[in-house]
């Protein structure tokens, strides 16, 4: 076998190993669990009483994502009627930087980031670390079992814990903030 | 007679790309997966929302550079028109010298208060008897002017122009710079401050 016979082996084991490793379909799966563990929250925990008594209705509807690793794929958004105000929990993805789930929460132009992150995890002080090269990393937190917290993408990137009582705070704070424009 | 002072360190089309290589290595650079700073930065971003990010800099940066190499293309036709004002009676007797000094000069107005495209562009149309490649130059130039004066007025109108990210990009200026000195040759008079290049 020559070199370049040798290489394009090395390259095709490696490409097929790389494949197995990541599984498309699996990690969509995966992704649809996670954003239905969400809702499941949503409705039974967070605003169960509301919607009990009918004050929030909500609903679902598919839609589209395309992540360039997954290609398009159907799932479901959630939305949440509180009056004349309609808020949507919309799914971004699997493939993103720093967790493997994301919904956003949306209302006109301002949004709240849903991220599954360890339940140590209090912010992003706790998930990167820079230090020099040569000298140990500093010893981080161990993140603890994966759950949903709250981000404000214009925030300082403190985590809330995703809660009855923090999500009622959330989605006050987005309509309010909504109605400042 | 002395109309301006010219600058002998206006930048130049050297000057321009090497500004532009240089920020968008700096821009390739802030969006390198190897950066050791990529994760702080795009925590909780997708793919996408970065690669989307990384697009709109480097439009935003070819926008800037193009309006530097516009402004680089008006200071040829008004540095060539300054010149033809101060040149003396002896100097220079084609039509369009005597053109912007008899017809277009007023003695009064600053030469900033020249119009680009009616006085200096128009003057070039009918008395510089253009080759068919400097008029198609010339009947062009007016529109790229146009997108010069939206970004210098701080873009408040939206730029009717659907494409023009992609009309005006910095590659296309460059080419549209090549046009001019190709087509205009040693057509378009030029300052001489006797530095060498």
């Amino acid at each position: 076998m020559t070199d370049f016979q040798k290489f394009i082996k090395e390259q095709n084991e490696r490409h097929i190993g790389m494949k197995k490793e990541f599984d498309p379909q699996k990690r969509i799966e995966q992704f649809r669990e996670c954003v239905a563990d969400l809702y499941h929250l949503v409705d039974t925990e967070w605003l169960n009483e509301e919607l009990a008594n009918g004050s929030v209705t909500t609903g679902t509807t598919p839609i589209t994502v395309t992540e360039e690793r997954l290609g398009a794929y159907q799932i479901d958004a959630k939305w949440i009627q509180i009056g004349e105000h309609r808020l949507l929990l919309r799914p971004v993805g699997t493939i993103i930087i720093g967790t493997k789930a994301r919904v956003d929460l949306i209302y006109k132009s301002v949004d709240r980031m849903f991220v599954l992150v360890g339940e140590n995890i209090d912010g992003a002080r706790d998930m990167i670390s820079v230090h020099v090269v040569g000298e140990p990393a500093p010893k981080r937190k161990e993140p603890g079992k994966a759950v949903w917290k709250i981000v404000n993408p214009k925030g300082r990137y403190d985590y809330l814990k995703a809660n009855k009582s923090n999500f009622e705070k959330v989605i006050m704070e987005v309509i309010n903030e909504a109605g400042r424009f | 007679m002395k109309l301006v002072d010219f600058n002998p360190d206006k930048p130049n089309p050297v000057d321009i790309d090497h500004w532009y290589r240089m920020s968008k290595d700096c821009i390739d650079n802030y969006f390198d997966k190897s950066n050791p700073t990529y994760e702080e930065r795009f925590l909780f971003k997708s793919e996408e929302e970065v690669n989307r990010q990384h697009k709109d800099e480097l439009d935003e940066l070819s926008l800037k550079a193009s309006f530097f190499v516009m402004t680089y293309i008006e200071s040829l036709f008004r540095t060539d028109f300054v010149l033809r004002l101060e040149s003396g009676s002896g100097k220079w007797k084609d039509q369009l010298t005597r053109h912007f000094k008899h017809d277009v000069y007023v003695p009064t107005k600053k030469m900033y208060q020249y119009s680009l495209v009616n006085d200096i562009i128009g003057g070039w149309k009918t008395y510089s008897f253009p080759t068919k490649e400097m008029m198609d130059i010339l009947n062009t130039l007016p529109q790229y002017f146009d997108f010069r004066n939206w970004i210098a007025h701080g873009r408040y109108w939206i730029f009717k122009e659907d494409n023009y990210q992609r009309k005006y990009n910095y590659e296309q200026m460059v080419i549209m710079l090549g046009k001019i000195e190709r087509g205009f040759n040693s057509k378009l008079k030029t300052k001489n401050f006797g530095v060498a290049p």
